[in-house]
């Protein structure tokens, strides 16, 4: 009877966990169905299930739709992007974490306070200081505002991990004579690796789903990047369901690539910044 | 000559903070600064000098009944998310850490997806889901049986917009509360709730009395994520409605975007960006607080 009791309440726990697993990536995937199937304008019902299959739009939006262009403007952006972040980081993060100098953890509290402001809440002088730089409508404005937004949280995440490195290690570098600068480079980068990929994950995501500032910063169709191209092309060809689903299939396979590989990254970055702040 | 050393050494550390302190003062902290000065002045953004008002532009906001609708939808989207998003990810993290539970890295895997997503793409799909011609969410309520139900124009319906914009919100979010309640379930002694079971608690009271207290520390944290969160709450307001229809979904960040670049009204968007900034810094600095106390 217990038996029988614990074995129903596990099928149906089970039930609810893969409902949830539908209930996650269906409207996604629905997309994706969408995108291959051929259109037709007399049902238009994207979520109609495929009969044929098609690769033309998907084609299509990548030339006609451009999102071949916007896909290489959002790589342009994230690459700097988040090799500078993680340069700045790592280095900031050694002298937050590692190193001891006076007023220290003063600055590092003074830098954390950015983390409570929100982007919208600056939005208005930075459009107009990259306006002064001559930067507007380029793609180095939506890369070097980052230089400054994203370091609060760079920094408090390379600083906990360069903290949990024991002291001894810098002790005997000093010890054989090296500087901080080649502690930092040959002994300290190669142990924070894990951090470091986990930042990168981090930083090229929130890159490739920037939309707010590229919303913000460029106007001319050949600097946008994926979403904000996006968001143009859905406007574009609001009738086409097909082609629309077919951008939205460009713009999500990627990250849901480099999430399906890094997936241990992201859920430990997450603990990382989450737990341990 | 040890002092000397002392400086040069100084100098030397602070060196490898320079860089990010240079861009974090230039991108982050001058920009929010001059936002407070912009907020004393009525500008429009062409003309080359601002006109200063003083508190004028406070007042306004004061007086301001779309303020208050978007605060108030601010505050639902809080409720909202603490009660949904964060009680479900609780719920499967528990879930997902009994022992009788198969293919564990598949629910992690999938739940945390929507995260990751652009939420442009987010919001295309929900647009479509809602859709009145085509959407999904009619289709289920006809099926159903609930035809007033399906007739609703679900983004298009004053009252009900920010509810159904709710929903799409906590899709996005409920995985990642998931998977930090499961690191916070992952470091609780598992005596205890070997202790609970042997003192015959049930389930209920294993969940109220044992984990709960346990996991203190990670509910006040994602919390004031939530709380944090919800204040900063754009991207996907903006993608869907636009803060529409008649300003019934918007939101301080939505409010302060559309008053500054749709109405070129750049001082009063500036004193709703201070106002949303020192809403989020109070709220922050609470909870920051509340935290401490626990650690200690």
């Amino acid at each position: 009877m217990n038996k029988m009791k614990k074995y129903i309440s596990s099928v149906m726990i089970h039930g609810i966990l893969i409902l949830f697993v539908f209930i996650s990536i269906l409207p996604i995937f629905w997309m994706w169905l969408a995108a291959i199937k051929p259109f037709d304008p007399s049902v238009n019902d994207p979520f109609a299930f495929p009969t044929a299959f098609t690769l033309e739009y998907i084609k299509e939006a990548w030339t006609t739709g451009r999102m071949g262009i916007y896909m290489k403007n959002s790589i342009m952006v994230a690459a700097p992007r988040v090799a500078v972040v993680l340069l700045l980081a790592s280095l900031a993060g050694y002298a937050f974490g590692k190193l001891k100098w006076k007023g220290r953890d003063l600055v590092f509290k003074f830098l954390l306070l950015g983390m409570m402001i929100p982007i919208n809440a600056m939005i208005i002088p930075l459009y107009y200081n990259v306006q002064r730089l001559g930067m507007i409508n380029s793609l180095q404005a939506m890369i070097l505002p980052y230089f400054g937004l994203s370091m609060p949280f760079a920094c408090f995440m390379m600083r906990s991990f360069f903290r949990e490195l024991p002291d001894e290690l810098v002790e005997s570098a000093t010890i054989d004579g090296a500087g901080k600068l080649k502690t930092w480079l040959y002994v300290m980068v190669p142990l924070t690796k894990p951090a470091l990929t986990t930042l990168l994950i981090f930083e090229f995501m929130w890159s490739w789903n920037d939309y707010l500032l590229p919303m913000l910063m460029v106007y001319d169709d050949k600097f946008r990047t994926l979403p904000l191209g996006l968001m143009y092309f859905q406007g574009e060809y609001t009738m086409n369901t097909s082609l629309i689903a077919a951008g939205v299939t460009i713009c999500t396979i990627p990250i849901l690539i480099v999430y399906s590989i890094f997936q241990r990254s992201f859920v430990e970055g997450i603990t990382a910044g989450a737990v341990k702040g | 000559m040890g002092g000397k050393n002392k400086v040069k050494n100084w100098v030397e550390c602070f060196a490898f903070a320079l860089p990010a302190i240079f861009f974090y003062c230039l991108f982050l902290v001058v920009p929010i600064l001059s936002t407070v000065k912009i907020s004393f002045h009525e500008w429009n953004g062409a003309a080359p000098y601002m006109k200063w008002v003083g508190l004028d532009n406070y007042r306004r906001v004061l007086h301001d009944p779309i303020f208050y609708k978007a605060l108030g939808n601010n505050i639902i989207w809080i409720l909202f998310t603490i009660f949904i998003p964060v009680l479900l990810g609780l719920i499967f993290a528990i879930i997902l850490t009994q022992r009788f539970v198969k293919g564990k890295f598949l629910y992690r895997l999938t739940y945390f997806m929507p995260n990751v997503v652009s939420l442009v793409a987010v919001g295309i799909v929900w647009g479509w889901i809602y859709n009145p011609e085509f959407g999904v969410m009619g289709k289920m309520f006809r099926a159903l049986g609930l035809n007033s139900l399906a007739e609703i124009d679900y983004l298009g319906d004053e009252k009900l917009v920010i509810w159904f914009l709710l929903i799409a919100g906590s899709w996005t979010c409920y995985g990642f509360n998931m998977v930090v309640f499961l690191a916070g379930l992952q470091g609780i002694d598992s005596t205890y709730l070997e202790v609970a079971r042997l003192e015959g608690a049930n389930p209920v009271q294993k969940f109220f009395y044992v984990i709960v207290p346990l996991l203190k520390g990670t509910i006040v944290m994602l919390v004031s994520n939530s709380l944090i969160g919800s204040f900063k709450v754009f991207d996907l307001i903006y993608v869907m409605t636009k803060g529409g229809p008649y300003h019934s979904s918007e939101v301080i960040a939505t409010y302060m975007y559309n008053s500054a670049f749709g109405m070129n009204e750049y001082g009063y968007g500036s004193s709703l960006a201070v106002i949303l900034a020192v809403i989020i810094a109070v709220c922050a600095g609470v909870f920051m607080k509340l935290t401490d106390k626990d650690n200690t």
